[in-house]
């Protein structure tokens, strides 16, 4: 069934089981993925699959209904049980839907350079990757996967209250995981390009960089245990800042799963610290004109100086904190965050390594997700590195532990490089030397 | 899902370049998902999910295309390009599919429409109201609860016509404990593939009781001290830690592509005498369990490890041909929108025959570990890193003071030459997901007590 024909009769079935305003948000995505194995093709992959999210307010309470199918028979089904689970809700927070009103900004989001794309031979690619891969130093073990993934996405947001939204965004990325073994073990890392530079089409710039920072980690040497200075590559430190950005959620905060409750306007991190939610970012892996809620995005500077400055709101938790969305809904209680980053500093690479003299700098961190907790604050993971000796990367170092609680984190960054980047991800950061890491060796 | 006949025209249109092998997955799902926060309902979902994925092999080449377009002209188009890089002679010119009977062993009494989500909700209330009542010092509860009904349809070109019905129910609470300025979160899952009667076996009032001694217990925690030490693993718990330090590097995802540490040891000894590695999909109702797998071969008792000899590997079809070994059920995906692969359902070490009690006393010092929060590993490698949530100093042959912070550091294959003591006392944990290449599956794993000899133990002491 054609999908507009499909959304029609959905509306009239919601008003005729009394629902008081409906939504649906609906996805079109098509992918592709292609990888090369021993230089021959291994694995294709192509797609294509619509989602429909229907949204029904009874009362103030909104309950909700996924479906991949699109038979008119469903129909019913779909309504009648996102009605019921919107009466199942008695949460102090009210849900709204919103009209449409102001100015939906024209933004440049992230794609990938459509005409180089257009006549790209990715099986070429790849095979010379892995091959180049292999040529590079004959202590390359393994080139475990080399892939290459394109994605368009086509989402239309509309309501009873008049809200029609729509819109559309390309990726294309390919990636590269590969191994290096010498008499001292083995060790992995991977790289990834997203084509929306002209020199990510060589596949030079895929490898090279996985292949240098292998070779560089072998032969380790084992880390004294230690609280020390840290510098966390850029990559690191976005990583870091993507697990913590939950804290910043008035839902979170609301729940008592962020120490951030009651500190707008206080300092809770060093004053070199800036870190901000841009949604209109140029190029930016999550710039888009409306959140969740279907509300225009905005420009925030979540911390200024170090000074809280606010918290992320959708609709509903701006209504229980009597304050303004900041467009950052999700459609749920929870935030969405768009492209969000700390700020650059002013201080180079090689400063930071002078700055911390001696300490380690960390550039690979394992099972972040599962190592953070967020009602402590407290976060340890497995991560990888080098010496920093007298200012300088020295001696690499055999996979470590590292642990410290970001509240104080936070307030222990004493200085912030100038190599903000986003990598491939919609959450970015400068490399940033932080003080009193605590560092453990197996 | 599909007509039979509309089936064989799709597998032919997905041979008819050349392929060798092809498969087709159907699948209709429907979930439903409830979350009660601070004792009331702040969140309820329902999902209908429904599409097909065709899949083509041509020697070791795997093509994949899914869909949720239903049709004949959306499932030949998926066929099609499934297979689009294929371009041979025709190797497979007719299919005739025969319906192969399976015997469910894991029954459903209550089927989870069956109830309202009103009657699950306030089941859920109550439930909470036990948490916050176990101890004043109670500041936030959050409970869940879900069911999945997925009817699957796995057909092929060698005339495999399977179909089965995975029934599942997951309730999982987390409560966080307050006292001065210290603070402390605890979890608990269950989950079953079965219906909303594993819900009525749960205990809730002793449950709740339980998860907040213990959170309570954590409140007076010291920090952890660092070094190396004996590692006692509590009963189920220390199974997260070889599901992920040494199972996944057998699984033949791995495997197949020499990227693991096991790879070429079959038959050699990579563990201590004492361990006896297992991996499940047939345990009856058990979460990770399922009648066939996702490529429609009947789920085993696979032996991994027996007394300290590598004996196989979890094998799917596709790596199964590089690595010219039979596929053992082990083939996993968490929905048609993923190729599936070797994954693991339910695994765990076997019974010793050391008593808990004694494992303990015949540890001057070290930690015991009673609850994993999880962790990471390398699979190339082996190094793995873990936090434990609980853990507690074993001092003089006895468990003392609960202690914080504790990591667990080392490698999967040096881990499992260490283990000196196993007990009688084996269990399993479910309830738990893992998050791999063919996304996210329900998985159960466990241990009896057991000791590492020695593992490094990261603190702040």
């Amino acid at each position: 069934m054609e999908i507009q024909s499909f959304i029609d009769l959905l509306f009239v079935e919601a008003r005729k089981q009394g629902a008081e305003q409906y939504q649906i948000k609906y996805a079109e995505t098509e992918r592709s993925e292609l990888q090369i194995f021993e230089q021959k093709v291994s694995k294709q992959v192509a797609a294509k699959v619509q989602k429909l999210n229907l949204a029904v307010k009874v009362g103030d309470k909104v309950g909700h209904f996924v479906s991949e199918c699109f038979e008119s028979s469903e129909i019913p089904f779909i309504v009648s049980e996102a009605i019921a689970n919107a009466k199942l809700l008695d949460c102090d927070e009210k849900f709204f839907f919103y009209d449409g009103q102001g100015e939906y900004k024209k933004l440049k989001p992230y794609a990938p350079l459509a005409d180089k794309l257009k006549d790209f031979d990715v099986v070429a690619y790849l095979k010379k990757a892995e091959k180049l891969a292999y040529d590079a130093d004959e202590r390359i073990k393994q080139v475990i996967a080399t892939a290459f993934h394109k994605k368009s996405n086509k989402l239309i947001m509309r309501n009873s209250l008049g809200l029609d939204l729509q819109e559309e965004n390309k990726s294309a990325s390919a990636y590269i995981f590969l191994s290096a073994q010498d008499e001292s073990g083995v060790k992995s890392f991977s790289h990834a390009v997203c084509f929306d530079k002209p020199e990510d089409f060589e596949p030079k710039n895929l490898v090279m960089p996985a292949v240098e920072q292998v070779l560089a980690h072998l032969s380790p040497t084992e880390i004294v245990p230690q609280k020390t200075a840290v510098v966390f590559e850029n990559k690191q430190f976005a990583g870091l800042l993507g697990e913590m950005a939950d804290i910043f959620d008035a839902y979170e905060v609301d729940c008592g799963k962020s120490q951030l409750k009651g500190k707008i306007g206080e300092q809770i991190a060093s004053s070199l610290v800036t870190i901000v939610d841009d949604p209109w970012l140029v190029g930016g892996f999550a710039t888009e004109a409306f959140d969740g809620d279907g509300v225009p995005t905005k420009y925030k500077e979540v911390v200024k100086g170090g000074v809280l400055q606010t918290f992320l709101y959708g609709l509903s938790m701006a209504d229980k904190h009597q304050c303004a969305s900041t467009g950052n809904g999700s459609g749920a209680q929870g935030a969405k965050i768009f492209n969000f980053y700390l700020k650059n500093g002013e201080t180079s690479f090689s400063e930071l390594l002078a700055l911390a003299e001696n300490g380690v700098f960390i550039d690979k961190i394992k099972g972040l997700g599962v190592g953070f907790n967020a009602v402590t604050g407290d976060v340890s993971a497995a991560a990888e590195g080098f010496v920093i000796e007298k200012g300088k990367v020295t001696k690499p170092l055999k996979q470590f532990t590292f642990s410290c609680n970001i509240y104080q984190l936070l307030k222990d960054i004493r200085a912030i490089g100038n190599d903000l980047e986003f990598y491939c991800s919609q959450v970015g950061s400068p490399s940033v030397l932080v003080d009193n890491v605590t560092i453990v060796n197996s | 899902m599909l007509e039979k006949k509309l089936a064989e025209r799709v597998l032919l249109k997905a041979l008819d370049s050349g392929a060798d092998f092809a498969e087709i997955f159907a699948e209709k799902t429907r979930s439903s998902f409830l979350k009660v926060g601070d004792g009331k309902v702040d969140g309820a979902s329902a999902n209908l999910r429904l599409g097909v994925g065709v899949r083509v092999f041509k020697d070791d080449f795997c093509g994949y295309a899914y869909t949720n377009d239903l049709s004949e002209e959306g499932l030949l188009k998926a066929a099609m390009e499934a297979a689009i890089a294929i371009k041979s002679k025709k190797l497979i010119s007719s299919v005739s599919l025969v319906s192969q009977e399976i015997e469910n062993k894991h029954k459903c009494l209550i089927l989870p429409l069956s109830r309202t989500s009103a009657e699950k909700a306030d089941w859920l209330k109550q439930f909470s109201e036990y948490v916050y009542g176990a101890d004043a010092r109670v500041a936030r509860v959050d409970m869940s609860q879900s069911s999945k009904m997925q009817d699957i349809l796995v057909v092929n070109s060698e005339g495999l016509w399977v179909e089965d019905s995975r029934i599942r129910t997951r309730v999982g609470f987390s409560v966080k404990v307050e006292q001065d300025d210290k603070c402390f979160e605890n979890f608990w899952t269950k989950g079953s593939l079965q219906g909303l009667e594993m819900i009525d076996e749960i205990d809730a009032r002793s449950e709740a009781e339980q998860r907040v001694r213990e959170a309570v217990e954590m409140l007076k925690a010291e920090n952890c001290p660092a070094g190396k030490m004996p590692v006692v693993l509590a009963k189920e718990i220390g199974g997260v830690l070889f599901h992920e330090a040494c199972g996944h590097s057998l699984e033949a995802t791995a495997v197949a592509k020499n990227a693991s540490v096991f790879c070429n040891r079959l038959g050699q000894k990579i563990a201590s005498p004492f361990v006896t590695l297992i991996d499940d999909g047939t345990i009856p109702n058990q979460w990770g369990s399922t009648n066939v797998d996702d490529e429609g071969v009947k789920t085993q008792h696979n032996v991994l490890i027996e007394k300290g000899v590598l004996k196989g590997y979890l094998v799917d079809r596709f790596n199964g041909r590089r690595m010219n070994m039979l596929p053992t059920g082990s083939s996993r995906r968490e929905s048609y929108e993923f190729v599936p692969t070797s994954r693991m359902n339910n695994t765990y070490i076997v019974s010793g025959e050391s008593l808990p009690e004694d494992i303990i006393a015949a540890t001057p010092n070290g930690i015991f570990a009673a609850q994993i929060k999880g962790g990471s590993v390398n699979t190339e490698t082996g190094d793995f890193n873990f936090s434990v949530s609980r853990a507690y100093l074993i001092e003089n042959g006895k468990i003392t003071k609960p202690v914080k912070g504790a990591k667990l550091i080392g490698n999967g294959a040096d881990i499992l030459q260490k283990i000196d003591m196993v007990a009688n006392d084996s269990a399993i944990k479910s309830g738990g997901q893992c998050g791999s290449v063919s996304g996210w599956v329900p998985v159960s794993y466990g241990t009896p007590t057991l000791r590492v000899s020695e593992m490094a133990v990261g603190g702040q002491k």
